[in-house]
């Protein structure tokens, strides 16, 4: 069973496989932004690496030091050293699924 | 050609669809016969037919044209350019009364072979062009009726002398300054006289304006249209107040076309809410009532009073499922927000599944795409 983690809307899901990441940065980096509530879902980490998907959200990172993340409206979750798979959460409208309003 | 010159055009053409006085016949005639002998290939004009109403002028048409009015009016708009739909005005009205006996309004295309092979087609003709009947949605592009975003057009365009068939073009503004319709076909030109009498149908206290319009004709037919769309008199009664229609009577009392054109002005969801979950699912169009209930929302539908959903609990929320009879059920799942508001409370939230889950645990986990070994370690 992989190891999940939930912060609201997005989930993380850890990987067998380290990540070979094509960005990086330090300190912290958005993960997500709540279209409706404004609020966005921040990681902090002394080291990201990260890569993004076509439309250009974070789609899998690499976190060698772990990292903690942060939402207004949500307690913060210790994200343990490793590689992680983002996911967001959709919705059901007939046969198609939409990302869920946040 | 500046705009200030195009909006006179325009407004003129406006003007002259209120016109209600009979036809000049004998200047209208006059102007088919220079279009016939600037067309060439008609044959020259041998007979005028005159309708004294647009069902009449449609029926004409479909009764006499075998492809080659089309044809020739095809090859009168090659010399233009398109031009959108008028979007309002008594000219807009007059255009979309017209083409709201189909046969006046069509769409040109060179036939392709997969039209065949699908048989959506009537008839390919021998140079290979075919035409489709479409309905009102391409009035401002029938150069033979009235439509005066159109016509002001051809007027731009005749004043700076780029019209490769300024002739024909001059003949057939001529023809619709006298009369709103015009069809030729070898030898005999189809032409509609004025309506004697145009008035809005609708109280002059309603808040939101009518958009219908009663049509008179000399032969003594009524008839009557709203946004296009040919009503009866008992409807036409119904729709001019459309602001005092309920919710319901917009759902049970109007046919297809026109409740779809109410349901866009009043808005899906208040619509949808205003009838209550049980109207909306209650509705025979599968289209509609999918558009409906999405607008009235997963959570609202569960708590709505006409509505008794099944319910299956776990530890990751609850399911709800409506049964909609004819179509899948509707599956919502309720899940509680981990993290506590700062009242102490917890905010529960509503989301939309697929009809095949059945618990509340594969319902989550399949909104972040995982099966059965959702299980987060820590969730807030």
């Amino acid at each position: 069973m992989k190891t999940t983690y939930r912060q609201g809307d997005i989930l993380f899901i850890s990987m067998d496989a380290p990540l070979h990441a094509h960005e990086n940065t330090t300190g912290s980096l958005e993960i997500a932004q709540g279209e409706v509530t404004g609020h966005a879902h921040v990681l902090h980490a002394g080291a990201i690496g990260f890569d993004t998907d076509w439309e250009k959200r974070v789609s899998r990172l690499d976190l060698p030091q772990g990292g903690t993340l942060r939402h207004d409206e949500h307690a913060p979750i210790d994200l343990p050293p490793g590689s992680y798979e983002v996911r967001r959460q959709r919705e059901y409208a007939y046969g198609k699924s939409t990302p869920a309003d946040d | 050609m500046t705009d200030s010159t195009h909006a006179g055009f325009e407004e003129e053409w406006h003007q002259r669809a209120s016109d209600t006085r009979p036809a000049d016949r004998a200047a209208a005639e006059a102007a088919a016969r220079r279009f016939y002998d600037c067309a060439g290939f008609l044959g020259g004009m041998q007979t005028v037919l005159w309708a004294n109403s647009f069902p009449e002028f449609a029926r004409m048409v479909r009764c006499m044209d075998r492809g080659l009015g089309w044809h020739v009016l095809y090859s009168f708009l090659k010399t233009s350019d398109f031009v959108e739909p008028d979007p309002s005005g008594l000219g807009a009205a007059l255009a979309n009364a017209l083409s709201s006996f189909g046969t006046l309004a069509a769409e040109y295309r060179e036939a392709d072979d997969d039209d065949y092979e699908d048989g959506d087609h009537e008839e390919r003709d021998e140079d290979d062009i075919e035409y489709v009947t479409v309905g009102v949605s391409m009035n401002g592009l029938l150069p033979h009726i009235y439509a005066p975003k159109r016509l002001a057009h051809f007027q731009d365009r005749l004043a700076s002398g780029k019209l490769p068939a300024a002739g024909m073009q001059r003949a057939m503004l001529d023809i619709l300054r006298q009369c709103p319709a015009f069809f030729p076909l070898p030898g005999v030109a189809i032409l509609c006289d004025n309506p004697a009498r145009i008035t809005p149908f609708g109280a002059p206290d309603a808040e939101v304006p009518s958009t219908g319009l009663t049509f008179e004709f000399r032969s003594g037919l009524v008839e009557r249209f709203w946004h296009g769309i040919r009503v009866s008199e008992a409807v036409a009664r119904q729709l001019s107040r459309p602001n005092l229609l309920t919710s319901r009577e917009i759902l049970e009392d109007f046919a297809p076309e026109i409740r779809a054109r109410l349901i866009a002005d009043a808005g899906a969801e208040n619509v949808a809410r205003g009838a209550g979950a049980g109207a909306v699912l209650e509705v025979d169009d599968t289209e509609l009532r999918r558009k409906l209930l999405e607008a009235y929302g997963p959570k609202n539908l569960i708590f709505d009073s006409d509505v008794f959903p099944k319910t299956e609990k776990d530890d990751f929320g609850t399911l709800f499922r409506i049964e909609v009879p004819g179509d899948e059920d509707i599956c919502v799942v309720k899940v509680l927000n981990a993290t506590p508001e700062p009242d102490g409370t917890f905010q529960d939230y509503f989301l939309r599944v697929p009809p095949d889950v059945k618990t509340a645990r594969e319902a989550v986990a399949w909104t972040f795409d995982m099966e059965e070994d959702y299980a987060p370690v820590a969730q807030t």
